[in-house]
């Protein structure tokens, strides 16, 4: 078994996104394995929230089992799994944003140097704002698409993406506003 | 408004924790995975003994129910003696013949109505 795992952790993606798209669950696994940390990361910027995350990755994982004999072109594994990853996610929020709207807003947001910390405040900052313009920035600033891209993948207009981009980084700035001054303290001394 | 990305917010992103490969995410989407696969077997299944069951249930009484259907509707309007002509006139001379012109009047009364 362990010969075998090795087989599938050291083969290239495309072979193993072709044996298992011809239903090999052990290099299915091998995908999940490898495609997760990014998938979870993606997703729990996206939503602020690392169990939803989590949940949203194996619906997302799940999804990819279910029609990856409809991959054609074994060497997309990422993006056509990035492509089901932003579906999920927008179908999500098409659900619950009404929902979320009338919370209301939270403040929160201090200034931590470490990686935990930033990362839970980045995602308590990233869950304020409304699903696209948050999908945009994630978009944007953690996957480094150009606007082109994110509208390409989104199906949103190019001038939409545009502004959410503008709108959410200015919202994130306020809402990250301690760690700017943190900067600037830096920067002076 | 070009691609450029706020610098702050771009070290933020690149500085915050990211998810790390977890064993058990793997073996939970697995786990789903092979559920899953159990539900549909046991649908599949399920399906399959249902037809089974309705057939053995139902077959009888259907039967009965086509062959009443069958007779009725061959019975025929005027009764003529002659065999051949009787079969000839079948198709017309019959409960079945009847509803067929019905339906082909209305029908045809239909497209004018429409026109």
């Amino acid at each position: 078994m362990s010969a075998r795992t090795n087989y599938y952790a050291e083969g290239p993606e495309p072979l193993v996104v072709s044996l298992a798209a011809k239903g090999d669950r052990n290099a299915f696994a091998e995908l999940v394995r490898r495609r997760q940390a990014w998938i979870r990361t993606l997703m729990r910027r996206c939503s602020g929230d690392a169990a939803l995350a989590d949940d949203l990755s194996q619906q997302v994982f799940m999804q990819a089992w279910r029609k990856i004999r409809q991959l054609k072109d074994v060497d997309k594994f990422g993006s056509w799994l990035k492509q089901m990853a932003i579906n999920e996610w927008l179908q999500l929020k098409r659900k619950n944003d009404a929902l979320r709207d009338a919370e209301g807003e939270q403040s929160v947001i201090g200034s931590q140097s470490d990686k935990t910390s930033i990362g839970m405040d980045l995602d308590n900052a990233m869950a304020q704002l409304p699903g696209p313009v948050s999908l945009c920035i994630v978009l944007s600033y953690h996957e480094r698409m150009t606007h082109n891209e994110i509208a390409e993948l989104t199906g949103l207009k190019l001038g939409t993406v545009k502004s959410h981009v503008l709108r959410g980084s200015k919202r994130l700035r306020e809402l990250l506003s301690a760690y700017d001054e943190t900067q600037e303290i830096e920067d002076a001394s | 408004m070009s691609d450029e990305r706020d610098p702050l917010l771009d070290s933020l992103f690149a500085e915050a924790e990211n998810e790390q490969t977890d064993d058990e995410f793997t073996a939970k989407v697995m786990l789903s995975i092979e559920k899953r696969r159990r539900n549909i077997i046991t649908g599949r299944i399920g399906i399959v003994g249902l037809l089974f069951a309705l057939e053995f249930l139902l077959s009888a009484p259907l039967q009965n129910s086509v062959g009443v259907l069958a007779n009725t509707l061959s019975m025929s309007l005027i009764p003529i003696q002659s065999e051949w002509l009787a079969a000839a006139f079948a198709p017309l001379n019959s409960i079945a013949g009847l509803i067929g012109m019905l339906l082909l009047g209305l029908h045809t009364l239909h497209r004018r109505m429409v026109r």
